[in-house]
């Protein structure tokens, strides 16, 4: 079944295209079944491939090449330069299944969400395009074919963020996150750039009908030229803040938030976002060349945990919570991988898909029970509205704070306790692994008040903006089922992290990184290993603190024992520094968008005057030269005939002269 | 006179010459006879026939067309059409002549080539036949149209 | 008298003879015909006959290179290439033509036999292994598109453009005839391969045919010399090369639409696919006498069609001197003289007949009250009237003006990089630079039918069906082979192995 990988991808495109065409004709239920049935043949077609390649013993993966993509040249002088192929290995088996399989029941859930806007077929359109680019993206065997998959993905999130696009919040939200991603994007090409001019090639691994050797087969090349070795994973980590919303390029996540809620639940949540988590993992073996870069990530990991998650403290949008909190997690990735814990990166990636899905489409049915109102303060006491969504959301809420036995648990300890392994090495990590511990505490403090404030208490929202009065509902079935699903996943996905000595084993990895050492071990120094006694310390140490951050939530706004906005006024220098963000917007603004702006409108004059005073001369020779072109072609055969003999002997003459 | 500067030509290519030469001999005979019948029956005609002049035969060309005033007028396409056709159909039919000529040594390697070459005749005449016919399907040849 | 019957491989001419039958069938069945018949079934009739040459042409691909009928005729992986393109387009006028063919009063059996015939003239080009064959390819195309030029005899410019166009073509023949004599008073032969020996006794081209045709080395420089820019003078006229271009802009803009887009996609191939042969074949050894020629001529017509069309008014004429430009493009290919260089042309004459085919079907499909809307100020607000018609023409036009992710991009990007790498770097920033022109005028109709309001007044037209799908598969091509253009490529590559 492996020889059929291709049609992972190649489904949700035809259901794109068929939409596309025939989305305005065939009507809502037409639209819907193609746009769920192909992501489910994907994602049936997905799972298959995993189990035959995990029956598979292929040591880098099984390699696909469908055909040639770009190459010039013929013999000798040929010049390939990438196919269209796919690479189903540990790491992207363990994409697929989260894209395809998230992907799939955010989409049964779109179709209840969506049921009365318009523009019902452009959003599935919107949707299967996306599903397709994040597989190209994930599956892609070379470089080339990834970077499409990357800016593919980047371009359906622009599309989605601005599907409102009559909005103006909206339409400007879509241009900041592309924008800002650009810069990323930018960091990434120019390593392309970088990879090619060192290996020239862009294929990961070499084999029949590529490359000879690809990039991974041979990663210490640029080691003779140390400022490359370092140069490429720095740039990379730009591409990383940019998708993955990473201080400095975070900015734009939070403002996503103005597409529909399903995309923010699988583009700016579950998939696209943990892209530059992906990228890194499958450049692994370039980051282990170079520890300047490890702890570089590390840093920006640890750092973006923190701030997003103060700064979500003080949110009062249900989504923005989430945003911050989905910034926050991806932090905790970077993390992970900065400390060089690729596997136990992939691992969080796979139980914050679920879990931060969950959420976001609790979130979805919150705001669609409560006729669109956000805000937390009109919430409350929804549990007795809507059991099922509320249940759920706790499920995903206890998930996320690291409630011991679901999945984000232990995700989570394993990143804490690799980072911690690592301190043990290099003192500076044990600096990181402190922050990331507080930024424990502080993230379940945030969870427990967004769902304290949402679902308990009385509820308070009566009336909306336009005076009618609010009855919270129930969610269709359509949108329930996805959510259960999810809520499920979240208990378990962690199970297979469960670290084998708690299971009566003796190794001191867990069965996901087992899974994913072919593809993502590190093969540095630093496979530091912890004894299990400091390992259920460091748990539990972890455990404590998450206690005491819901405790703490729980006076303020479960118990009423605390005022909260009493703790505010006495923590008035921080609440007003997290509510401005940090001043990292206003920063951009004043720092960046001013003065390019100044620069613009002086290269702008310098445009107008300079380039297009030539330019305007040189349309003007053209110009003129064509009239007196034009004037030449007079209509008379004779004078065409003579300027052909003309030319004939001028020809002679030539062939005379060069002789 | 430059035309009798001596020159050393072989005796075998001063033989080979003189058979060329000989060999254009029956053109030159063709060509006379030609001459002959086109003037004698210039001669003849203007000997034997009766006269009975009128404006319209006493004109140098007696095909609908007055010789003399502005080239640039419409004509009757008539003419040229029946002219062309003739031109055409002539050119066509004197590929016949070779054809004959050669048809006799049609013989390879013992092998006879006959039947072959009246099948590639066949084909020409068969192409030909098809202007034909779409001639006179297309009224081309009738005068009176 | 000794006979020598040649060796009569019926094979490798399999779709002239069929394309000659169906002409001649078409002819017949519209003899027999009430005068107010539909021409429909000639069209499918035609149609057909094409689909058969089609498949057959196909089916000869791959085989080993054979010479025919006393190396008149080669048929080859080379053959088979143009011959499917050939008649695809061949094809297509004939489905862009049915309209005007049925508004305008035209013959439809003389039409349609007429194209066929062409057709075989093209494929003979293609297929020559004798200068005398190319002479009797190119006559039989020729004299078939001066009928054809002319077949709007209502409208004075088309009767017009017919009689320039039969006079220089004339004109042209003699310069190519005269060549041809010029070159067997050197050489001793017409074949290409004996022409090939009789200049260099090293050059091995058996595969066309030469038996003992011609003396090896025994050629004499001056008369070739003076052959060799004849026949560039004759053949050059027919891919409208500058200087001998002055007829292409108003034979393009007099001839109906459809014959325009035929004569600028497929006399142009049908033409350098004859010049391909000549020059790379009989001539290799003199590349350095012609390939400077060539080259000058190139940088000249480029740079002449793109600047001529900037101040064009017409969009029949834009696109007219547009392909003159394109005619530039494709002979630098000619020039590198490698067979990276004609892969590249030959994958370029695909992707030019593409994206110009898709852009004079837009044409058609917006002119369709006889020759109307032929202004490019008529394309005014077109993308509020046609959105989809106006997204079609601005990806043609993009196309054309060689900006990626299009066919036109990869295409040059293909011919200058074997410029290139021929030495002939001063020759591609020639194209560069003068495609940096081109783009002020192929964006001026994307800016009319974006930017600029609509004319009051000008209905919508209705937009013929079947001519819509294959614009939009034009459309679909001019992507998909900028994105993938290896599978063409390869197709390239494999029938351009006969050059050393």
């Amino acid at each position: 079944m492996l020889e059929q990988l291709w049609l992972v991808p190649v489904f949700p495109l035809l259901g794109a295209v068929a939409n596309l065409a025939f989305g305005r004709q065939i009507g809502r239920t037409m639209v819907s079944l193609i746009a769920i049935g192909s992501v489910a043949l994907s994602f049936l077609l997905g799972v298959n491939a995993v189990l035959s390649f995990m029956s598979l013993s292929a040591p880098h993966g099984f390699q696909l090449r469908l055909f040639d993509w770009i190459s010039w040249g013929a013999g000798s002088n040929a010049v390939h330069v990438a196919d269209i192929g796919l690479l189903l290995d540990p790491l992207s088996s363990v994409m697929v299944l989260v894209v395809a399989g998230i992907g799939l029941l955010i989409h049964m859930y779109s179709v209840g969400y969506m049921a009365e806007e318009p523009g019902y077929a452009r959003y599935f359109v919107y949707l299967n395009l996306f599903t397709f680019s994040m597989l190209v993206l994930v599956l892609a065997n070379n470089f080339l074919l990834m970077f499409v998959g990357w800016e593919l993905v980047g371009l359906c999130s622009y599309l989605l963020i601005g599907f409102w696009f009559t909005r103006p919040s909206a339409a400007a939200a879509g241009k900041k996150a592309f924008i800002t991603n650009r810069v990323g994007d930018f960091g990434v090409l120019i390593a392309l750039f970088l990879i090619w001019v060192n290996w020239g090639t862009f294929d990961f691994f070499g084999g029949p009908g590529g490359a000879a050797t690809g990039v991974f087969d041979d990663p210490g090349r640029v080691l003779a030229t140390q400022g490359v070795a370092f140069a490429i994973p720095m740039l990379l980590i730009l591409g990383v803040t940019g998708k993955s919303a990473q201080i400095p390029l975070f900015v734009w996540l939070p403002d996503a938030m103005e597409g529909p809620t399903p995309v923010s639940a699988l583009i700016h949540a579950a998939t696209m976002v943990t892209g530059g988590v992906y990228l890194v993992a499958r450049a692994h073996l370039l980051y282990d060349q170079s520890p300047d870069a490890l702890l570089t990530l590390a840093t920006i990991g640890a750092l973006t945990a923190f701030v997003a998650a103060t700064v979500a403290v003080v949110q009062t949008d249900i989504k923005r919570v989430l945003a911050y909190s989905t910034v926050s997690q991806l932090g905790f990735m970077v993390l992970a991988l900065g400390s060089g814990a690729y596997a136990a990166a992939v691992f969080h990636l796979m139980t914050h898909a679920f879990f931060k899905a969950l959420m976001f489409l609790g979130a979805g049915s919150v705001i669609h029970g409560l006729h669109e109102q956000q805000d937390l303060r009109r919430m409350g006491g929804l549990r007795r509205y809507m059991p099922v969504t509320t249940w759920t959301f706790v499920v995903g809420w206890l998930a996320i704070i690291g409630a011991p036995g679901l999945s984000g648990f232990f995700s989570k300890d394993l990143i804490l306790a690799r980072t911690f392994a690592r301190g043990l090495i290099d003192p500076v990590y044990l600096g990181l692994y402190g922050l990331a511990l507080l930024t424990v505490g502080i993230t379940a403090f945030y969870m427990s008040r967004m769902v304290f404030l949402a679902f308990f208490g009385d509820f308070r929202g009566g009336v909306d903006d336009h005076g009618h009065a609010v009855i919270p509902h129930e969610s269709p079935v359509s949108m329930l089922v996805p959510l259960v699903v999810l809520a499920i996943g979240s208990v378990i996905a962690g199970w297979i992290g469960v670290p084998s000595f708690l299971t009566g084993g003796t190794s001191p990895v867990s069965a996901i990184e087992v899974f994913l050492a072919p593809a993502v071990a590190a093969t540095g120094v630093w496979e530091g290993t912890l004894e299990h006694l400091t390992e259920i310390v460091l748990t539990g140490m972890s455990v404590m603190v998450a206690l005491a951050g819901a405790s703490l939530a729980g006076l303020l706004y479960l118990s009423g024992a605390v005022n909260p906005v009493a703790l505010a006024m006495v923590f008035s220098p921080f609440t007003r520094l997290f509510e401005a963000r940090w001043y990292l917007d206003d920063f951009y603004r004043v720092a960046i968008v001013s003065n390019v702006a100044r620069i613009a409108s002086f290269l702008a004059s310098f445009d107008l005057a300079v380039i297009g005073g030539s330019v305007t001369v040189v349309v003007r020779t053209v110009r003129g030269a064509g009239s007196v072109l034009r004037a030449s072609q007079a209509g008379y055969v004779r004078g065409y005939a003579v300027t052909m003999l003309a030319g004939a002997f001028l020809v002679l003459a030539a062939s005379w002269a060069f002789r | 006179m430059w035309w009798e500067v001596p020159c050393q030509v072989p005796a075998e290519v001063q033989r080979e010459n003189t058979r060329v030469a000989f060999d254009y001999v029956p053109i030159l005979i063709q060509i006379l006879v030609a001459f002959a019948i086109a003037i004698g029956v210039i001669v003849i005609s203007n000997f034997v026939g009766s006269k009975r002049p009128t404006a319209a035969k006493l004109a140098p060309y007696e095909c609908g067309m007055t010789p003399v005033g502005q080239a640039w007028r419409r004509f009757p396409i008539k003419f040229f059409l029946t002219a062309m056709l003739f031109v055409l159909f002539d050119v066509e039919v004197i590929f016949f002549v070779p054809w004959t000529v050669i048809l006799r040594h049609l013989r390879v390697g013992g092998t006879d080539y006959v039947l072959f070459a009246l099948g590639e005749m066949a084909v020409f005449a068969g192409f030909l036949l098809l202007g034909y016919v779409y001639v006179w399907k297309k009224r081309a040849l009738e005068w009176e149209a | 008298m000794m006979f020598v019957l040649p060796t009569l491989e019926w094979w490798t001419i399999a779709p002239v003879v069929i394309l000659t039958l169906t002409g001649c069938l078409v002819l017949v069945v519209d003899l027999f015909r009430g005068d107010d018949a539909s021409p429909e079934p000639l069209a499918w009739l035609t149609t057909g006959g094409l689909a058969i040459a089609i498949g057959t042409s196909v089916s000869l691909w791959g085989y080993e290179a054979q010479a025919a009928f006393s190396g008149m005729v080669v048929a080859d992986n080379y053959t088979q290439y143009f011959t499917v393109l050939f008649l695809v387009i061949v094809g297509v006028t004939v489905l862009l033509s049915f309209d005007q063919l049925t508004k305008e009063d035209f013959h439809p059996g003389e039409f349609y036999s007429l194209i066929v015939f062409s057709a075989v003239g093209m494929v003979l080009m293609a297929s020559a292994a004798d200068l005398i064959m190319v002479f009797v390819g190119l006559e039989l195309l020729s004299i078939c598109l001066y009928i054809l030029t002319g077949f709007s005899r209502r409208r004075l410019e088309s009767e017009e453009a017919s009689i320039k166009y039969l006079l220089l073509g004339a004109f042209a023949s003699g310069f190519l005839l005269y060549g041809i004599a010029l070159v067997y008073g050197s050489t001793g032969s017409t074949n290409l391969g004996c022409v090939a020996r009789a200049i260099n006794p090293a050059s091995t081209f058996a595969m066309f045919g030469c038996g003992t045709g011609s003396v090896a080395g025994a050629a004499t420089s001056g008369l070739l010399l003076a052959g060799v820019a004849m026949l560039v003078v004759g053949l050059g006229f027919k891919a409208a090369v500058v200087p001998f271009h002055m007829w292409a802009p108003d034979v393009y803009e007099g001839a109906p639409t459809a014959i325009t887009a035929y004569m600028s996609v497929g006399a142009k191939a049908a033409a350098f696919a004859a010049i391909v042969r000549v020059f790379m074949i009989a001539f290799p050894t003199l590349s350095h006498d012609w390939s400077m020629i060539l080259a000058i001529l190139a940088a000249v017509t480029m740079i002449v069609g793109n600047t001529a069309a900037v101040s064009q008014q017409s969009i029949k004429r834009m696109l007219a001197y547009s392909s003159i430009a394109h005619a530039g493009y494709i002979l630098v290919a000619v020039v590198a003289a490698s067979q990276v260089g004609i892969a590249s042309l030959l994958f370029y004459t695909v992707g030019y007949t593409v994206m110009n085919l898709g852009a004079f079907m837009v044409v058609i499909l917006l002119g369709r009250r006889s020759e109307d809307h032929l202004l490019i100020s008529d394309y005014a607000g077109l993308s509020r009237r046609h959105p989809v018609l106006a997204g079609l023409m601005a990806l043609f036009m993009l196309s054309l003006a060689g900006i990626p992710p299009t066919v036109g991009f990869v295409g040059k990007f293909y011919i200058f990089t074997a410029a290139v790498q021929a030495d002939y770097a001063w020759l591609a920033v020639i194209g560069l630079l003068s495609s940096v022109i081109s783009v002020y005028y192929y964006l001026r109709v994307v800016y009319q039918m974006y930017m600029v309001d609509p004319v009051a007044g000008v209905e919508p037209v209705t937009p013929l069906r079947w001519v819509t799908v294959a614009a939009g598969v034009a459309g679909f091509a001019v992507v998909a082979l900028g994105v993938f253009p290896h599978g063409v490529l390869a197709l390239a590559s494999a029938s351009s192995t006969f050059i050393r």
